[in-house]
């Protein structure tokens, strides 16, 4: 009996550990004479090595990647950025995806999310080191194991993030208000990032985020009776990437006593008004009253 | 009867009455609720019809008094202005609209109050000439906006609600559009903004090309004072001409800067675009034009460059570096400022730019109608005024519940969905 009951929380143990584990996709490269996932391309050796794209057939070690929930990942060319660019497409030179030499360059896509490779001497914050690299361009490459370069092109797993709070979805007619959240890069918090806070399309404020990842705005509310749109975009130059993530707040403006009972009554009916930036709008009067 | 029998119905009686009195409470508890319930729903609807109006005095926000009766209404007004540009192939054109605000003065409508919408409702720049008001408020005035000649319908909103000032500005390259269709005394006005308004002499309107024309006898002139937005060292001069005879004659002249005149004998009866400066033989003229026909004629130059449009075709074009002079000047047409070269003939929709004009810009002028604009019936609303909200908050707010019936405790509020 007590046998059974351990062999029913170990599974549900097992289960639920294994649940955890899905929830983080890791990426996971490595370099092969065959791959058995993605092949991103290849190399002619383990150092010093050219490069080639994917598409050819001279060189016998092959870069792979994968992700841990087995999501597949296509690799497809692009005119600009991507991980890696390649002087040719194969006995090619190589050069970061964010230099702008070399006309051949390829981008990691998984079927949802994203894959960002960034330039570093360590990859101990990354989830995976795709190859070392022996320089920013014109570069030969190496596996990250047997002769590793210093600089490292290091990959993980999730793209941009950004979140938006305000202290206050339903702001008061001309009072301030604050807009605020953090921003995220492959799951990990993206300090000194760049982020822009617009409202209704106007630039708030323009700031770079703290150690944290997190961002702070404050905005004095537009003089009309509206509901205002607030994006926040944070910026990974590195990667040339964009996210946006947007909030309504509502402008509104009261006069009368706080409601402090229960049976209170109210009704509304929809009136014109001409905000004092002079436009027109359509709005609800609401009167509530009680004894 | 014994005791026990008694004691027994007594109680059995003694709980009968307190449950019917339990119930009868509970229902009348509930009648009750429910009458003060639509007391407070009746009063409701009556406060709301009270707040929504004007209060008493209706500009008590205004006058910063306290109202005699509370009321967060305002009247507001809009003007639907309706424009047919089916047939003006222009990019955008000017459009001048004469409005009475209040006539009466009785409104006080407010300058910053004034704002112009098109029909998805975002706001059009506009410009005011020629206001006049009754004290601080305005009365009447000519509203000029530009628009591409996308839309057709315009609502010019006011009211006495004190708004933020709009700070338009009007950047278009247009300097001066009369088209001759209405004559004010003797003045004819300029439909821009740029107020270029000419004082006709001797001459009169007529029928013309599109309604009326400026019809000119050999006698008179009409005369445009010195104005800066004329003097441009790039001008393009675009209008309907016919010739009635052909004569040494001036049509238009920006005195010793640019103009057109008939050609000199024995070409009388071609068109020449002329600069002050540049040399006959580089002046570019246009093939005969034959008499008692509506021609289209468009000159432009950028001081190298001259060309001469006949119905919206390029007819000559010469090259000689000749920059237009900005001079102080008034520009006349029908003869020079100083009454000599005097024409015979018709002039209609006639625009200088300050700028050159394309060739695809002067055949989409050839073929254009000019728009017409029809001014709808002025229409009454009742809108919430903000101003009288934000005032309100300076008042007790025991006093507006004294002054209206010190029943009831009551908040607006007022947003969008």
């Amino acid at each position: 009996m007590r046998f059974g009951l351990f062999v029913i929380f170990l599974l549900l143990f097992l289960l639920f550990s294994n649940f955890t584990e899905s929830q983080e996709i890791t990426l996971q490269c490595f370099v092969a004479t065959s791959c058995s996932y993605t092949d991103v391309f290849h190399i002619s050796d383990i150092e010093d090595a050219h490069a080639e794209m994917n598409s050819q057939n001279n060189y016998p070690y092959k870069v792979c990647c994968r992700l841990s929930n087995g999501m597949n990942i296509n690799v497809a060319e692009r005119q600009s950025n991507g991980i890696i660019g390649f002087s040719y497409t194969t006995n090619a030179h190589a050069e970061m995806g964010n230099q702008s030499n070399y006309e051949y360059r390829i981008e990691m896509i998984p079927e949802s999310g994203e894959i960002i490779c960034e330039l570093s001497y360590s990859c101990a914050s990354y989830n995976t080191c795709l190859v070392s690299i022996s320089d920013e361009t014109d570069a030969h490459l190496g596996d990250c194991e047997t002769n590793p370069y210093q600089r490292k092109i290091c990959c993980s797993f999730g793209g941009l993030d950004i979140t938006i709070n305000s202290n206050s979805t339903k702001v008061e007619y001309g009072s301030d208000f604050k807009i605020y959240g953090r921003t995220f890069k492959a799951g990990i918090p993206f300090a000194n990032a760049p982020v822009i806070v617009e409202l209704d399309g106007k630039t708030e404020c323009n700031m770079n985020t703290n150690a944290s990842g997190e961002y702070e705005c404050h905005i004095k509310s537009p003089k009309r009776i509206d509901n205002l749109n607030i994006t926040a975009t944070v910026f990974d130059q590195i990667n040339m990437k964009s996210k946006t993530t947007s909030i309504q707040v509502k402008t509104y403006i009261s006069y009368g006593y706080e409601k402090d009972k229960s049976d209170v009554v109210c009704v509304e009916r929809p009136k014109i008004i001409q905000n004092e930036d002079g436009t027109i709008d359509i709005v609800m009067f609401n009167l509530c009253l009680w004894k | 009867m014994n005791w026990l029998d008694f004691s027994v119905s007594g109680i059995i009686f003694i709980g009968f009455i307190v449950i019917v009195l339990i119930i009868s409470t509970n229902y009348f508890s509930n009648k009750i609720s429910e009458i003060k319930a639509n007391e407070i729903s009746r009063s409701s609807e009556a406060y709301l019809s009270h707040l929504t109006n004007y209060g008493v005095e209706s500009d008590w926000d205004i006058k910063n008094q306290k109202p005699v009766n509370l009321g967060f209404g305002r009247e507001i007004y809009f003007l639907p202005i309706y424009i047919n540009s089916t047939n003006n192939k222009r990019n955008y054109d000017v459009f001048r609209v004469d409005v009475e605000f209040d006539n009466y003065c009785e409104r006080k409508i407010n300058t910053s109050s004034i704002r112009l919408f098109n029909r998805t409702l975002k706001e059009i720049n506009y410009t005011m000439v020629n206001q006049n008001f009754c004290g601080e408020y305005i009365k009447n005035a000519s509203v000029i906006f530009y628009d591409n000649l996308e839309n057709d319908k315009y609502y010019l909103y006011y009211s006495s609600e004190p708004l933020i000032y709009a700070n338009y500005t009007l950047d278009y390259n247009l300097s001066l559009y009369i088209d001759f269709d209405f004559i004010h005394g003797n003045w004819l006005f300029d439909k821009t903004e740029n107020e270029n308004n000419g004082f006709l002499t001797n001459g009169n309107i007529e029928a013309g090309k599109f309604q009326n024309s400026l019809r000119l006898n050999k006698n008179g002139i009409l005369n445009i004072s010195e104005n800066k937005k004329l003097n441009s060292s790039i001008i393009s001069i675009d209008f309907w001409l016919k010739i009635n005879e052909y004569d040494d004659s001036i049509i238009i002249e920006k005195a010793g800067s640019y103009g057109i005149r008939l050609g000199r004998s024995p070409e009388y009866n071609k068109i020449v675009g002329y600069i002050h400066g540049l040399p006959e033989s580089h002046q570019p003229l246009s093939p005969s034009i034959e008499l008692n026909e509506w021609n289209h004629i468009v000159f432009t130059s950028d001081g190298n460059q001259h060309k001469l449009y006949l119905n919206g075709l390029l007819v000559n074009t010469t090259t000689y570096s000749s920059p237009i002079p900005i001079v102080s000047s008034p520009l006349s047409v029908g003869g020079d400022y100083n009454q000599n070269n005097l024409f015979d003939g018709n002039v209609d929709e006639l625009r200088i730019y300050s700028i050159v004009l394309s060739d695809e810009a002067v055949f989409n002028s050839n073929i254009s109608i000019p728009s017409q604009t029809i001014k709808y019936p002025e229409i009454k609303d009742t809108m919430i005024s903000i101003n009288k909200i934000k005032n309100s908050k300076k008042i007790d707010f025991d006093y507006f519940k004294k002054i209206l019936g010190n029943k009831y405790n009551f908040r607006i509020e007022v947003y969008k969905n």
